[in-house]
């Protein structure tokens, strides 16, 4: 059932209104949109493509089921989708049969050599920006959101693995989120919400 | 130790964002948030953050959508509300429900109320309703009306009877169009002289009550309606 204006000049908002009407089209144009970077946070965290287009099987048949558990007012679609996608993601790193794989895929990474958070972040069109507004965090910053997000890891296991207090870590965290925030806000970038 | 002080708890926020704190922690932020606007926000800015560190410029595999799509073919359990109030119907309540094509079938409702913006007189000052056309609404015993004028876009709910309802309720404006009602946004617990935005042709109109904040998909029988 096709009516009003072309799905693709529609907002995310008035896609999400019109999956609550049951249009599959919409839901298809907002997977367009989105689902490529479902699929690349869920595979980045859980290290699994499997795994990971489950998760983005997941994530979108929930906005088909429960459109209404978007609230434009607290956030963009993408922010939603990707928070969604992240917590499932995080739910299966700490899951029990997962925990120990992922103890030994841990320490072998370390021994290769770190973390490069600025390697695993694509865009684009803000690719360049947020490098360097990553570039531009403390060392203990980017590592503590390298850990914490990218590898699914709460604040207290990154303090024990970066050796740093809780409360440091905790505060590195929210720090450094908010020095991205502002650095990505000073040259235009916000992610949608506020524009 | 349970973080418990307002610092204590805007301290675990970026943490919490990142889905990085304990599941009883985040039981706390949680209640701390249904509660807390400001804290609120920050989140949700962490969170558009976080999204710009995720993005990926690359598509999904193609037979993802596939078994989306097929999972489609089964149409999950449509919002519906009931067809007939517990009452006998006025006539004109029934021919709401019972219009266009919608006279067996279950109705679905669609959120617009997030994206349109009321403005109402609450307890503050007046403003004055210009002059355009009228809808009644009506209640099925009679008792319960309201109007509303069109002008300029623009629609305003005057002149209703409705009961001021308790905090924890909220009178919701839904437009009907074809076989679909929309949603166009809360009015408050008293909604007279009440502001909403009227930018497309609806077919008729109905008020309901629901929980504070509105609902996206009613299952209450409209207090008031009327057809245009």
């Amino acid at each position: 059932m096709m009516s009003g204006s072309p799905l693709k000049d529609m907002s995310d908002a008035a896609l999400v209104v019109a999956i609550g009407r049951y249009r599959d089209d919409a839901l298809a144009e907002v997977y367009r949109r989105h689902a490529g970077a479902v699929f690349a946070l869920a595979r980045r965290v859980m290290n699994d493509r499997e795994l990971a287009e489950e998760v983005v099987q997941e994530v979108f048949l929930r906005l088909w089921n429960a459109p209404d558990k978007f609230d434009p007012a607290r956030g963009s679609l993408r922010s939603y989708l990707l928070a969604h996608t992240h917590g499932r993601a995080v739910d299966f790193l700490r899951s029990e049969s997962s925990r120990k794989r992922r103890e030994e895929s841990d320490a072998r990474r370390a021994a290769e050599g770190g973390y490069d958070l600025e390697h695993e972040v694509w865009d684009l069109a803000v690719a360049d920006h947020v490098k360097a507004a990553i570039d531009l965090l403390p060392e203990g910053e980017r590592q503590a959101i390298e850990l914490a997000y990218f590898r699914g890891h709460t604040y207290r296991e990154v303090a024990v693995m970066l050796e740093q207090p809780e409360g440091t870590v905790k505060s590195r965290i929210r720090s450094g989120m908010r020095r991205l925030a502002n650095e990505l806000a000073a040259v235009g970038i916000d992610g949608g919400y506020r524009s | 130790m349970k973080p418990a002080s307002h610092e204590d708890i805007q301290e675990l926020l970026g943490a919490y964002a990142l889905d990085a704190v304990d599941d009883d922690e985040r039981d706390v932020v949680d209640d701390h948030l249904t509660t807390c606007p400001r804290c609120r926000a920050e989140v949700a800015d962490h969170r558009e953050t976080a999204a710009l560190l995720a993005f990926a410029g690359q598509d999904a595999p193609a037979g993802v959508w596939d078994a989306i799509a097929a999972s489609l073919e089964e149409p999950p359990p449509p919002l519906t509300m009931p067809l007939a109030p517990k009452a006998p119907p006025s006539r004109r309540v029934k021919a709401w429900w019972s219009g266009g094509l919608v006279a067996a079938a279950a109705v679905v409702i669609s959120l617009l109320a997030l994206t349109i913006t009321l403005r109402g007189n609450g307890d503050g000052g007046r403003f004055e309703i210009p002059d355009g056309p009228r809808v009644q609404l009506t209640s099925a015993d009679g008792r319960h009306s309201a109007d509303m004028v069109m002008a300029n876009g623009r629609g305003y709910v005057v002149n209703d009877n409705l009961p001021k309802l308790s905090p924890d309720e909220v009178y919701q404006l839904w437009g009907r169009k074809g076989t679909e009602l929309i949603s166009l946004g809360l009015l408050g617990t008293d909604p007279d002289n009440e502001e909403f935005i009227a930018g497309e042709q609806f077919d008729a109109y109905a008020i309901t009550v629901e929980k504070a904040g509105g609902v996206v998909s009613s299952t209450a029988i409209p207090v008031v309606s009327g057809q245009v």
